[in-house]
């Protein structure tokens, strides 16, 4: 049976129904912060900030791995065809990536650049 | 692909007032198209729906009958769609299974259907008694009269306990017995029957009845979801397992039931009984009778799982609307591809109700809705019937908490994967996590008609 790609959404509507709110209230607020960091990149130092962004998602990607199973009330033993594991690798990226990129507009906030330092007059 | 289900012998519309709304139908789709040629941007749902102001009575609020009511509620505009149903609590009856093998809470099959029920629905709290669609109308078991255009009958089916001899849904959670099937009450008394088998072993019996069964999967899957509890328990050693098919096969796929019939006694080491058929049960005795080719064979058990017979719900069985004999016989005669009553071209039928060859699960239901829609839209526009529903069905055969296979078949017993990638014969976590986690999903966007 075919599932067409509103089909797919609708499903995800539904499996995330109850988080809508708070997951909305999330983004938008990220993305605030992201038009912000935009506007005033001069003030930023994204280095840093990529990087912690970056060692949460990976962070969050190995919890899903470790917990993925257990999440389903299964475990890593019963994970053995290359489907399960394409699924549980790609839902880790996945959420990683996602909580990556929503963290890094927070986390730029608290690295900013070093204002040159005054020359003496 | 178009059907005639060669059943024009009764022209159930009054002949005006069918005129009246097939042109009113044609004015609405001329209307519409001048809209949209005229330029409007903005397109409302009610631009696209159809303007009709037929009556529509459908019966039965569960998986088939909110699915269709929420479709019908979009594709028309002026129509008058009633829903009957007593019931206010909705069961997500999938995951009965999971509750009665203590993986999930009762709660997580409960819900109400009012958060379904489309607005401007009607929905009359009263079941039909009787059906008499020589005059177009249902009778609640209210005494009240209700006309109708078009109907569709979206009853489920009814649970024949009394089939069996000493057996009284009241008994399920006592004495060892447990039913996966009906109400998340029965699962969650039948996990209690479950827990306390697979703690302190002993003989378990596994029952299946003849003819035709809504997830004809849930017999196995509670037989192998038990059989892993003793497994975890440790306790396997202890307890002698049984499964009792009433013919000599297990399941309607010929694939999947030549794995089974290898898979239940070699790799889980429960043992087949061919041609068994509960007759009757006495729970004090702990001891079920079964009907046998070779006569009456009398079984000691500490643990049963009772699958009772089942049928079309009465008012349907004993209507003019139920096949009269053959294979079907008592279920709602429908065309197996156009979801029309064959006698009746104003009554459609979708779910556990319908007579044909497979198709009684939630999945089947979501592949029947989309089509009965259609043609029911056509009838009323006095169209061709272009919907045509393959018998899809599917079953995500749980094999172990964790772990399950993916089954996906048609009318011609085919396997057709909805994911090409997952291999139906293989045992895997996919489609265990798909279970667990994303089917419920899937069946709320259904019930909304999303999907
Ligand atoms: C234990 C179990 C496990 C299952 N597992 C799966 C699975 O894994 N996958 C899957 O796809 N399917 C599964 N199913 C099957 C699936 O739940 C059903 O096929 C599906 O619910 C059928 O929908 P329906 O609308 O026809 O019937 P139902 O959902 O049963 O709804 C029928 C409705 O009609 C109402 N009704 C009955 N008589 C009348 C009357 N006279 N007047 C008014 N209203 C009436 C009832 O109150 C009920 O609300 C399972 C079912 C069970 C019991």
């Amino acid at each position: 049976m075919a599932f067409s790609l509103t089909g797919i959404l609708a499903v995800l509507l539904e499996l995330f129904r109850a988080l809508l709110v708070p997951a909305g209230i999330l983004l938008l607020a990220a993305l605030g912060v992201a038009v912000y960091v935009y506007l005033r990149r001069s003030q930023f130092n994204p280095a840093p900030a990529v990087k912690v962004a970056g060692a949460v998602g990976a962070l969050v990607a190995l919890l899903v791995f470790a917990m993925g199973p257990g999440f389903s009330s299964a475990s890593h033993a019963q994970i053995t065809s290359i489907v399960d594991y394409a699924a549980l690798i790609g839902a880790s990226i996945g959420f990683g990536v996602g909580a990556g990129v929503v963290i890094y507009p927070f986390v730029q906030l608290m690295f900013r650049r070093t204002p040159p330092a005054q020359r003496a007059p | 692909m178009t059907h005639d289900s060669g059943n024009n012998n009764h022209d159930s519309i009054n002949p005006g007032r069918r005129r009246f709304l097939q042109a009113t139908g044609a004015t609405t789709i001329l209307a519409a198209a001048g809209t949209v040629a005229g330029g409007a941007l903005l397109r409302t749902g009610a631009s696209h729906a159809l303007a009709s102001s037929a009556r529509i009575v459908i019966v039965g609020a569960g998986a088939a009958g909110i699915s269709v009511a929420s479709r019908l509620a979009r594709a028309l505009d002026g129509a008058r769609i009633t829903l009957v149903d007593p019931r206010e609590q909705h069961y997500y009856q999938p995951g009965l299974t999971l509750v009665a093998t203590g993986a999930w809470q009762p709660e997580r099959v409960i819900d109400r259907n009012e958060r379904y029920i489309p607005r401007g629905v009607e929905w009359v709290r009263s079941s039909v008694a009787e059906y008499d669609p020589e005059n177009d109308r249902v009778v609640t078991s209210d005494g009240d009269t209700l006309d109708y255009d078009y109907l569709v009958v979206a009853t489920g089916l009814q649970l024949n306990f009394a089939d069996i001899e000493g057996m009284d849904p009241a008994l399920i959670g006592q004495d060892g017995i447990a039913c996966v099937y009906d109400t998340p009450d029965h699962a969650s008394r039948s996990w209690s029957m479950i827990r306390e088998f697979t703690d302190s072993g002993g003989t378990g019996l596994f029952t299946r009845a003849p003819g035709a069964l809504k997830c004809a999967g849930a017999p196995l899957k509670v037989a192998m979801l038990s059989e892993h509890r003793l497994q975890r328990q440790g306790n396997r050693e202890s307890a002698d397992l049984q499964y009792f098919p009433p013919g000599d096969g297990m399941f309607s796929q010929p694939d999947i039931d030549d794995f089974l019939k290898s898979h239940f006694p070699d790799d889980r080491g429960i043992n087949l009984n061919w041609h068994h058929q509960l007759k009757a049960i006495e729970p004090g005795a702990r001891q079920a009778v079964f009907n046998t080719e070779d006569g009456e064979r009398t079984v000691d058990y500490d643990f049963i799982h009772v699958v009772p017979p089942m049928s079309a719900p009465d008012p349907v069985r004993t209507s003019d609307l139920a096949w009269a004999d053959g294979p079907f016989e008592g279920w709602l005669e429908v065309d197996q591809y156009t979801m029309q009553h064959r006698r009746y071209p104003n009554v459609f039928g979708v779910g556990d109700v319908v007579g044909t060859p497979i198709g009684k699960t939630a999945a089947s239901v979501k592949a029947q809705v989309p089509v009965a829609v259609e043609n029911l839209l056509a009838v009323i526009q006095d169209s061709e019937l272009r919907g045509s529903y393959n018998g899809y069905t599917s079953c995500p055969l749980i094999t172990e908490q964790g772990r399950g296979i993916l089954v996906e078949f048609d009318y011609d017993l085919e396997m057709v994967p909805s994911f090409n990638f997952i291999d139906p014969m293989e045992e895997q976590w996919v489609p265990w996590l798909m279970k667990d986690r994303m089917l419920h999903a899937a069946y709320n966007a259904m019930l909304r008609g999303r999907i």
